[in-house]
C-alpha cells in the first residue's frame, strides 16, 4: 500500500483556468495556415483530459537528447512554461499504445512501477523497438502496429489490389519493417518494381494501388494513373499536396493556402507524372483486380493484350477524373528541383533516385512519424508542406510566416535520419526517448492555445478504432478470431488484419464497430478520431461490449473471480484498473468500485468492467 | 414551412449560454455549431421550395441496369419471362419484376435523362453521397449531402427532437463506405444503423435489461465523476465525448426508441423480408416519429451484376433485386400515403423519396459473362412524394438505353448528380447556392460546385418534377 501512495499523487491540482483559456482559441477566417485550428482543438482536448488524471511528478524536466535542446530552448527563449514529465503510469500506457497499438499487461506495469533503475524508460523502449529481431518472431506487436500504419498510409486494400495482391503487399511491408530495411531502399524498390502480376510481387503493389480506371471501368487510364502516382508519391514521400494543382494552376486559387503551390502550374504535375509514362499498368482478363505492371514493350505482347500502342504522357488525353488537359510541353522533370533523368537512365529509376535523395524526402518522413507519435506534426498536417516557407534564413514575404513550428529541429531530424541510413526504428526510438515526448498532459498554471506550437505539454488523442477494439479485447480477455482472407492464418488483434476487409463474417459486429469509430477503409474514407453519439451508444450497449464484460469462462473477470486464494475486493479493483486503464485507481474511484462489488460480487465486477471500458481515460491516449 | 433566409447567421454565444442551451435541449446536438461558428453565405438568389420535411434516399448500390428496370428497352437480350406490359404511352414495365410498382406509377416520376460522372464504384458512390468528385486534398473536410442537411436542420430543431437529423442504413465499409460530416460538427454525423432482423441495435436497451442499464449508467457517472462533471466549462474533445454520451443516453432511455428501431414480423414480410425492406420500415418509422430525423439514406446492396444477371440460380440476380425493391418501395409508398397529420397532408406529401444508383449499366446486349458493366452515360432516377407530381416521365434514351436523346427539362442537358442534390436541398427548404468560407483548408466549400470534376455545369433544381 505504501508503494501506491507514493505513486499516486492526488488530483487536487486542477487546472480549470487552463481549460477556460483554451476555449477561446478560434482562428481568424481564411488564415493562411490551416494548422492552428487542429492544433488548437488538440490542445483543448488535452486540457480537458489532463485535468482529470492522477497528476504527474514535479521533478524538473531533464534534457535527454537533441530534440529536447530544440524544444526546451524555444520555450525558454519565449518564456513558455512547460508541463512536467509524465509519471510512470502515464508514460507506460502512452508509450505502449504508441509503439505497439496495444495496452500494457498489468504485471508489466506493476514491475515497471517498482523498478528503481533510472534508465528504465529507455530500457523499456529498447525492449519494444529492438528485440532480437533477426530471430523470427511470430508475435511482434511493434512490427504489427507499424505495418498496419504503413498499410493505412499506402492504402493497401483487397478491393483495389485483389486479396492475393493485398496479402503479398502486406507481407512485403511487414518483412521490410521486421528486418528494418532502410526506408529509402524500401521506397526505391516499390517505385521501380515490375511484375507480370501484382499477386506475386509485394513491392509492385505500391504503384498498382494507384491505378485509375478508364471510362469503361474495364481498363486503366494511362495519364490519369500517372497523375495519381505523382499525387500519392508527393503526399507520402514529400509531404506535399498536389491534388489542387493536378486540376488547375496554383495562381488565383492557392494564394491564401500555400505560397509555394500558388506559384506552381498544372503542367509541373504532369512533368512529375511523366516519370511514370513508360509504365503500363494493365488488367489482363478475366480477373478484375489483378494487374501487370511493366514498362511498355517489355515482357509481353502488347498487341495480343490489346494495349493501345502509345508511349509517354499525352497532355491532350481526356481525363475521367479531372478537368480537361491542355496541350503542353510534358517531359519528366522533378517538381521540387526540375531535375531530369540522366542520359539513358530508366525513368522510374531516375525518379526513385531523385526523390529519395532530396532532403524533402527525409523531412517529410520524420514529420510523418513525429506527427504520429506527438499528435501534431512540426508541419501539420504532414501532407501540407509549403516549400516556400521552410527556411528561416530565407523567410517568405509578410504576412506569411515560417511554416514549421521548429524548422531547425526538423532539419536536424531529417539530416540525422539520413545519417542513420533511413532507420525507422532509430527515428521512432529517438522521439519517444525525448522528454518532449514524455511530458505530462497536465499543465500547471494557465494554459494558452499558443503554447501548443511549442509542444509545451502532451496532447491527448482518442484511441483509433483498431486500438480501441484491441484494447477492449485485451482488457476483457475475450479476443476475436480474425481469419485472414486468402490464407489459413487467424489473428487475434485487429491491428494484425491485412485490411479492414478481414473483419467480415462472424466479426461483422466488430467491423461495424470499427466503422463507427472512424476506421480508414483505405478506399474513399480516411481515418477519423472524432467522436459521435453512435460511438457512445456502442460503448454503452453493443454486443461487442456486452459479450466481453461478462464473467463467462475464458474472460479475465472469470479468472480473477475464481482465483485461489480469492482476491480481496480492494485487490480485485486494483487489478481491474491496472489491466483496463493501466493505472491504479484513485482513492475515490476505489471506494466507489469496491462498494459496487461488495454485495453481489460477480454482477458488481461485471458492472465495474463495463464502467471501466466506458471511462473517458480508457477511450483516450493521454 | 419556416421562412428561409438566404444567409444563416449562426449566433455566437457565450459559454454560459451554450451550456444553458445544451441542458435544455440535448447535449451533443445543439452544442457544437455555436462553439465553432462557420461562415455560411449564399451566392445567388434562389428560392428553395420547401415542399418536403423529410427525404428518403434509396441508394441502389452497385448501379442498376436502366434498360431492365424503369427505362425498359426490349431486345434480343430481354428474357421472355419479364412479362412486359404497356402501362401508358411512355411507360412499359417488366411486370414480372415490378408487379407492385407497376400499379403505382401515378406516384412515381421517372427521370430517364440522368448521367453520372464516374464509372468506378468507389468514386461513384462517393459522388452520389457528397454531390461532388472525390478529392484526396479535401476529403477530410467535405461533408456529405446528409451532413449538410443535418447542419441546416440543426438550427430548426425543436425541444421534442431526440433523433439525429441524418440516419444512414445498411451501408457497408466496402466501396466508398458511408460519407460523413467532414468539417461540420459531429452533430451532423450520420447515425449508421444496420436494419436487419437480429442485427445489434445499440440504441435499443431491452426491456429486461433496462433496470440494470440505468443502474450502470448511474454507477458510471459516480465512478467517472471527475471526468464527467457537468459544471466545469470543459473545452472540446473529452467534454464533447461526454456530450455524445449524454446524447446517446437521451435516446436510449426512451422506451419509444425501441418502437422506432424495431419492427414486427408482419411488416418485415410486407416489406419483402429483406434487409433493404427492414431499412425502409425504419425509415417509415423515423418519418412517422417526427423526432428530428430528416434525411434517411437507405443502401440497397448488390446491384453490381457483371455476370449471370438474369440467372435465377444465382443467390443475387436481377429478379431478386427487383423483387426486393418492388416490395419495399411499394410498401413504403403505401404506408406513407395512408398516414395523415392534422392538416390533412400525408406523410408522403411531406417526404421526398429519391431512388438511384451511382451509375447505370451497359446498354443493349449483355456482355460475354451474361452481365452488364458500369455505364455512366444513361441511368434512371425515380422520384416520388414531397411535392413531386408523379405519373410522368422526364427525358428519354435511345432504343438500347445507351444515350440520352431527350433531356426533358429546362436546362436542355442531361441531369447530373448535382442537379438531383440541388432538388433535394430545395425540397427541404435549403438554399443550395450557399457556401462555407472559413474551412480548415481555407478553400471555400460550395454546397454545390458549379463544376463537376471534368466540366462546367452550373447545377440547379429540377423544377419539372414539381409542375
Amino acid at each position: 500500500m505504501g508503494l501506491k501512495r507514493t505513486l499516486i499523487v492526488s488530483t487536487g491540482a486542477v487546472v480549470l483556468v487552463a481549460i477556460c483559456a483554451a476555449d477561446k482559441g478560434s482562428k481568424p477566417a481564411n488564415h493562411p495556415d490551416p494548422a492552428p485550428s487542429e492544433r488548437t482543438q488538440k490542445s483543448e482536448l488535452t486540457s480537458a483530459v489532463a485535468e482529470q488524471l492522477p497528476s504527474s511528478s514535479v521533478a524538473p524536466v531533464r534534457r535527454r537528447n537533441y530534440i529536447d535542446t530544440y524544444i526546451f530552448d524555444a520555450m525558454e527563449r519565449n518564456r513558455i512554461p512547460s508541463a512536467s514529465l509524465s509519471n510512470d503510469q502515464e508514460f507506460f500506457r502512452r508509450v505502449t499504445l504508441d509503439l505497439t497499438g496495444r495496452i500494457p499487461d498489468s504485471n508489466k506495469i506493476r514491475k515497471f512501477l517498482v523498478d528503481k533503475d533510472p534508465d528504465k524508460r529507455d530500457k523499456l523502449i529498447d525492449n519494444i523497438i529492438s528485440p532480437e529481431r533477426f530471430e523470427f518472431q511470430e508475435e511482434d506487436a511493434f512490427v504489427d502496429r507499424w505495418t498496419y500504419w504503413f498499410n493505412d498510409l499506402f492504402g493497401n486494400s483487397g478491393g483495389e489490389l485483389g486479396t492475393p495482391g493485398r496479402n503479398i503487399y502486406y507481407d512485403y511491408i511487414r518483412f521490410s519493417l521486421r528486418l528494418n530495411v532502410p526506408y529509402n531502399e524500401m521506397v526505391e524498390e516499390m517505385l521501380t518494381a515490375s511484375a507480370l502480376t501484382n499477386w506475386f510481387s509485394g513491392p509492385a503493389n505500391f504503384l498498382t494501388r494507384y491505378h485509375v480506371d478508364d471510362a469503361t471501368g474495364n481498363q486503366i487510364h494511362h495519364e490519369d494513373t500517372c497523375d495519381e502516382i505523382a499525387i500519392q508519391t508527393g503526399k507520402i514521400f514529400l509531404g506535399v499536396n498536389l491534388e489542387c494543382i493536378s486540376c488547375h494552376d496554383g495562381a488565383n486559387h492557392l494564394e491564401k493556402i500555400n505560397l509555394w503551390l500558388s506559384q506552381r502550374k498544372r503542367a509541373e504535375v504532369w512533368r512529375q507524372a511523366a516519370f511514370f509514362s513508360n509504365l503500363d499498368i494493365y488488367r489482363p482478363p478475366p480477373r478484375r483486380q489483378e494487374f501487370t505492371l511493366l514498362e511498355r514493350g517489355r515482357g509481353y505482347d502488347a498487341e495480343a493484350m490489346r494495349v493501345p500502342a502509345k508511349k509517354g504522357y499525352d497532355s491532350t488525353a481526356d481525363s475521367v477524373v479531372r478537368m480537361k488537359r491542355q496541350k503542353a510541353d510534358v517531359y519528366p522533370a522533378f517538381l521540387l528541383t526540375g531535375e531530369r533523368a540522366g542520359k539513358d537512365e530508366d525513368l522510374r529509376k531516375a525518379f526513385a533516385r531523385i526523390i529519395t535523395t532530396d532532403p524533402q524526402f527525409a523531412r517529410a518522413t520524420v514529420n510523418w512519424i513525429w506527427a504520429e507519435l506527438m499528435g501534431v506534426g512540426i508541419v501539420d498536417p504532414p501532407y501540407g508542406f509549403d516549400m516556400a516557407r521552410l527556411d528561416p534564413k530565407n523567410p517568405p514575404p509578410a504576412p506569411w510566416t515560417i511554416q514549421p513550428t521548429h524548422p531547425e529541429l526538423l532539419e536536424k531530424l531529417a539530416a540525422d535520419f539520413k545519417a542513420h541510413n533511413f532507420d525507422l526504428r532509430y527515428l521512432i526510438g529517438l522521439i519517444v526517448k525525448s522528454s518532449a515526448y514524455q511530458l505530462s498532459t497536465q499543465f500547471e498554471g494557465t494554459w494558452k492555445p499558443e503554447y501548443a506550437n511549442y509542444f509545451a505539454r502532451r496532447f491527448v488523442r482518442r484511441l483509433s478504432a483498431e486500438e480501441l477494439v484491441d484494447a477492449i479485447a485485451q482488457a476483457t480477455g475475450i479476443q476475436p478470431e480474425i481469419p485472414i482472407s486468402g490464407t489459413n492464418v487467424k489473428v487475434k488483434y485487429v491491428m494484425q488484419a491485412r485490411s479492414p476487409e478481414d473483419l467480415g463474417g462472424k466479426n461483422l459486429e466488430i467491423q461495424r464497430f470499427l466503422g463507427s469509430f472512424g476506421q480508414n477503409n483505405r478506399s474513399r474514407n480516411v481515418k477519423s478520431l472524432e467522436g459521435n453519439v453512435v460511438q457512445a451508444s456502442l460503448l454503452l450497449n453493443s454486443k461487442v461490449i456486452k459479450e466481453r464484460i461478462t464473467a463467462k469462462e475464458g474472460s479475465r473477470l472469470h479468472k480473477l473471480l475464481n482465483q485461489e486464494p480469492p482476491l480481496s475486493n480492494e485487490d480485485l479493483v486494483d487489478e481491474m484498473f491496472l489491466s483496463v486503464l493501466s493505472r491504479y485507481p484513485l482513492p475515490e474511484e476505489k471506494k466507489v468500485a469496491v462498494e459496487q462489488i461488495r454485495q453481489y460480487r460477480t454482477q458488481g465486477a461485471e458492472d465495474v468492467m463495463w464502467a471501466l471500458v466506458n471511462k473517458l481515460d480508457f477511450i483516450f491516449n493521454y | 414551412m419556416r421562412k428561409i433566409t438566404p444567409v444563416t447567421n449562426v449566433p455566437t454565444l457565450t459559454r454560459r449560454d451554450v451550456f444553458r442551451i445544451g441542458a435544455t435541449t440535448f447535449a451533443g446536438y445543439e452544442l457544437l455549431p455555436m462553439i465553432a461558428p462557420l461562415q455560411v453565405r449564399a451566392a445567388e438568389k434562389v428560392s428553395p421550395r420547401g415542399s418536403a420535411e423529410f427525404c428518403i434516399f434509396l441508394f441502389l448500390v452497385g448501379g442498376p441496369p436502366q434498360l431492365d428496370t424503369f427505362d425498359l428497352k426490349e431486345g434480343k437480350w430481354t428474357p421472355p419471362d419479364f412479362d412486359i406490359r404497356t402501362i401508358n404511352a411512355e411507360v412499359k414495365m417488366p411486370y414480372a419484376l415490378f408487379p407492385k410498382l407497376s400499379g403505382k406509377l401515378d406516384q412515381l416520376l421517372l427521370a430517364r435523362s440522368v448521367e453520372a460522372w464516374e464509372s468506378v464504384h468507389e468514386r461513384g458512390q462517393y459522388y452520389v453521397q457528397a454531390g461532388r468528385a472525390f478529392s484526396i486534398a479535401r476529403a477530410k473536410e467535405i461533408p456529405s449531402v446528409g451532413s449538410v442537411i443535418a447542419y441546416e436542420f440543426n438550427s430548426r430543431r425543436r425541444e421534442t427532437d431526440f433523433l439525429p437529423p441524418f440516419v444512414a442504413m445498411n451501408f457497408t465499409t466496402g466501396g466508398a463506405g458511408l460519407a460523413g460530416p467532414g468539417m461540420l460538427p459531429a452533430t451532423c454525423s450520420p447515425l449508421p444503423l444496420t436494419a436487419e432482423r437480429g442485427a445489434d441495435q445499440s440504441f435499443v436497451v431491452n426491456t429486461a435489461d433496462r433496470g440494470r442499464f440505468n443502474q450502470r449508467w448511474d454507477f458510471l457517472q459516480r465512478l467517472d465523476k471527475a471526468m464527467r462533471s457537468g459544471d466545469s466549462p470543459l473545452g472540446r474533445g473529452v467534454s464533447d465525448f461526454n456530450n455524445y454520451y449524454s446524447g446517446a443516453y437521451e435516446m436510449m432511455k426512451r422506451p419509444d426508441i425501441g418502437k422506432i428501431l424495431m419492427f414486427s414480423d408482419e411488416d418485415h414480410k410486407r416489406y419483402g423480408s429483406s434487409s433493404v425492406g427492414d431499412a425502409c420500415i425504419l425509415a417509415r418509422n423515423l418519418v412517422a416519429a417526427d423526432a428530428g430525423a430528416r434525411y434517411m439514406s437507405v443502401a440497397h446492396q448488390g446491384w453490381d451484376l457483371h455476370g449471370k444477371i438474369y440467372d435465377k440460380t444465382q443467390k443475387t440476380n436481377h429478379y431478386t433485386l427487383c423483387r426486393e425493391l418492388d416490395d419495399c418501395y411499394s410498401a413504403l409508398l403505401d404506408d406513407l400515403a395512408t398516414r395523415k397529420n392534422k392538416s390533412g397532408r400525408t406523410l408522403l406529401d411531406k417526404t421526398l423519396i429519391v431512388c438511384m444508383g451511382e451509375f447505370g449499366r451497359t446498354p443493349g446486349d449483355i456482355n460475354a459473362n451474361k452481365g452488364r458493366d458500369h455505364y455512366r452515360y444513361a441511368s434512371t432516377t425515380v422520384f416520388s412524394g414531397g411535392g413531386v407530381k408523379g405519373g410522368r416521365v422526364i427525358g428519354a434514351t435511345d432504343d438500347i438505353g445507351g444515350k440520352v436523346v431527350q433531356t426533358g427539362w429546362d436546362r436542355k442537358r442531361s441531369i447530373y448528380t448535382e442537379d438531383i442534390v440541388a432538388t433535394m436541398y430545395s425540397a427541404l427548404g435549403i438554399d443550395w447556392s450557399k457556401s462555407i468560407t472559413n474551412t480548415p483548408s481555407g478553400r471555400k466549400f460550395d454546397y454545390l460546385e458549379p463544376t463537376s470534376a471534368t466540366a462546367v455545369i452550373n447545377p440547379g433544381e429540377i423544377k419539372q418534377l414539381f409542375v
